[in-house]
């Protein structure tokens, strides 16, 4: 193996991993819900995925690849001796691996993403988006946020996971018009 | 917790306690509920990251209360998730750059090595010309093992298990690889490190992600490939005369997929308990009448996970593994054991995922007449189809479930009958007259009264030949591939 040739395939693993990062992050945040652990994780996936790398087949997506490396990597951590209640366990790991596998690819920029989540925002009603602007930009935990508007923390968790599925909705037709718009050259 | 919204919202803010997250692996396997938590996730994302993201973008139509509330947050407060990530995990995968390069060079030095010795066999048998191997011979890289008949155990030095059946030609590439040219192996992984062991075939590579799976090369040259425990890696070979044109996938527990020759991949819809061999029973266990169930199909989609139906003759008993996907044992509820009529019948191992599948119908092939019975979970309401055609014979069975994250509500698996049950289940019975397919399905949801979290089963099938069936000659089974 070269210098130069070892340099390239550094420079197009780093190059592929940057790319895949924030979703990959995504999709570890799901299984993990422990902030310590998740971290723990993210870097042993990380080297992982780097000395695997020889056996990544450049055919296929590099973030499908990297979520089953991921997911081995729990699976050890798993049989390890170590207790890991905020770990899901590996049905849900598998359920989540599967819808992963089903959803639709995510289209457009990350900026592309952001300009039709603020649209989508636009679109809420008035007490709807007031809570989203509480929880997620005054950064207020769901407990203030329901203390402050007189609603259980239920009734807000409730609320909010509507909005959420609300917007998803609205982000992702929102997505689709652009794309569809870019390859007929409207946008 | 009463809503899904509000365990989607829950889930997604990292607020769901330890004991919900261990139900959570049981919720998740609901598809809609997965893909909702997926879809969900995105926008959860963008909304946490939003400050800097915001920031970034080019466009500026946020709502104006929005976007000078976004632009003034303080750096201490955005989201953990943000700020956490790039910097410490690159570094991480910078350092590896000269430990892989003295691995590469570990490697050529173990070339020739001793790398597994056959540590049991039942009445192998060789070619002539072909090496005999015996208990306790050592297997070095480039060994050829060619055998014609009866099972050989090979261990390898890191614990790793694989037991081969029949006609086998495998040939020995490295501590961490075989090549499987022709028979069926069965593969436990005991390493600590997962995506390490390869079962190379010609037609594709199989990466152990962990535990057990079955690979079986047939004389056509398609492959076969189970997932009993865990997952695998299915690569395309890179020798193989298709391999630009095979798709690489995961398998998870419970899958099984055989390659076709067009290049893809096709479910194994199902196959018996005899199609691999056993890791823990290395004697094959006589048989003392035909198999009653001959097959198994259902109406499941293309599209779905390519999952398996295990057909266990006379496989019944005390302990017996209850779904494909899960460890989880049937036994009886007391001491005595299960009712004497189920012992020894043939039983299907079902996909516990299924048990929220609500238009999935199970055909089931029967040899000639027999009582078939379905083990059907009391929490769940009892739909039509049940309750018209079987009848509840008012007697029961046992799970013995795995714990898994569930400690604080499961008994651990506990060999023989009436200990460590977790659910019960209603056996329901029904006479099958003559040969055929026999419909079950589809499975009820959850008792309105109870709570819409709560866990639930996959149903069991089992069959049994009726008097004059029981003797006779056998009927072959056999193995269905493509839905």
């Amino acid at each position: 193996m070269t210098v130069a040739s070892e340099d390239d395939r550094r420079k197009h693993f780093f190059r592929m991993y940057v790319a895949a990062e924030r979703a990959l992050h995504r999709f570890l945040k799901l299984l993990v819900h422990d902030s310590t652990l998740l971290e723990e994780v993210t870097q042993s996936v990380a080297l992982r995925l780097w000395e695997r790398f020889d056996s990544y087949d450049n055919s296929r997506p590099f973030e499908a690849w990297a979520r089953g490396v991921a997911i081995n990597v729990l699976s050890e951590l798993r049989r390890s001796d170590r207790r890991f209640p905020r770990l899901l366990g590996e049905e849900a790991i598998a359920g989540l691996a599967e819808a992963y596998d089903r959803a639709p690819a995510v289209a457009g920029e990350l900026s592309d993403q952001v300009q039709a989540l603020r649209a989508c925002l636009d679109r809420l009603p008035e007490e709807s988006r007031q809570l989203v602007v509480r929880r997620y930009c005054d950064a207020h935990s769901v407990q203030d946020v329901a203390r402050d508007s007189g609603k259980s923390v239920a009734a807000t968790y409730k609320s909010l996971g509507r909005i959420l599925e609300r917007l998803a909705d609205c982000v992702q037709r929102r997505l689709e018009m652009l794309a569809a718009g870019r390859e007929v050259g409207h946008v | 917790m009463s809503n899904q919204d509000e365990f989607v919202a829950r889930f997604l803010e990292g607020q769901l306690s330890d004991e919900e997250l261990a139900e959570a692996s049981d919720l998740l396997a609901d598809a809609a509920l997965a893909d909702r938590i997926v879809r969900n996730s995105m926008v959860h994302d963008l909304l946490l990251t939003a400050e800097s993201e915001l920031q970034d973008a080019s466009g500026d139509a946020a709502p104006l209360e929005l976007k000078g509330r976004i632009e003034s947050t303080p750096p201490g407060q955005r989201p953990l998730f943000a700020r956490m990530l790039s910097t410490r995990a690159r570094a991480a995968v910078a350092c590896l750059v000269v430990a892989v390069a003295s691995l590469l060079v570990f490697r050529q030095l173990t070339e020739n090595a001793v790398v597994a010795k056959i540590s049991r066999s039942v009445n192998a048998a060789w070619e002539t010309g072909d090496k005999r191997w015996s208990v306790g011979d050592t297997l070095r890289t480039g060994d050829q093992f060619r055998m014609q008949a009866g099972r050989c155990e090979l261990t390898f030095d890191d614990g790793t298990v694989i037991v081969l059946d029949g006609e086998v030609s495998l040939t020995m590439i490295s501590a961490t690889a075989v090549s499987l040219e022709r028979g069926a192996a069965t593969t436990r992984v005991e390493s600590s490190e997962s995506g390490v062991f390869h079962v190379l075939t010609p037609s594709a590579d199989v990466v152990d992600l962990g535990t057990e799976f079955g690979v079986r090369v047939l004389d056509d040259g398609k492959t076969d490939v189970v997932v009993f425990e865990g997952s695998v890696d299915l690569r395309p070979s890179k020798s193989g005369r298709d391999a630009t044109s095979y798709q690489g996938r995961l398998l998870f527990g419970g899958e099984a997929v055989q390659s076709t020759s067009g290049g893809a991949w096709e479910p194994l819809i199902s196959l018996t308990d005899d199609t691999f061999p056993s890791i823990r029973r290395l004697y094959p266990v006589a048989k003392t009448r035909p198999p009653v169930i001959l097959g198994v199909s259902d109406n499941r989609p293309a599209s779905d996970a390519p999952k398996f139906y295990r057909i266990c003759h006379e496989g019944l008993v005390e302990d017996a593994r209850a779904f494909v996907d899960k460890t989880y044992e049937w036994n009886g509820l007391t001491e005595e054991g299960m009712p004497a009529f189920l012992r020894g019948a043939d039983y299907i191992q079902t996909y516990n995922s299924d048990r929220k599948h609500s238009t999935l119908n199970i055909k089931v092939e029967l040899s000639g007449p027999a009582m078939l019975y379905v083990l059907y979970d009391n929490r769940m309401i009892i739909p039509d189809w049940l309750s018209a055609e079987f009848e509840d014979t008012g007697l029961d069975i046992g799970l013995d479930e795995e714990q898994g994250t569930l400690k604080a509500v499961r008994s651990p698996i506990v060999v023989g009958p009436g200990k460590g049950i977790d659910q019960v289940c209603s056996i329901w019975a029904r006479r099958v007259d003559r040969a055929g397919t026999a419909e079950i399905g589809p499975i009820g949801p959850l008792r309105p009264e109870l709570p819409w979290n709560l866990g639930r089963t996959m149903l069991g099938i089992a069959a049994q030949p009726l008097p004059s069936q029981a003797t006779g000659t056998a009927t072959s089974f056999t193995i269905v591939a493509g839905r």
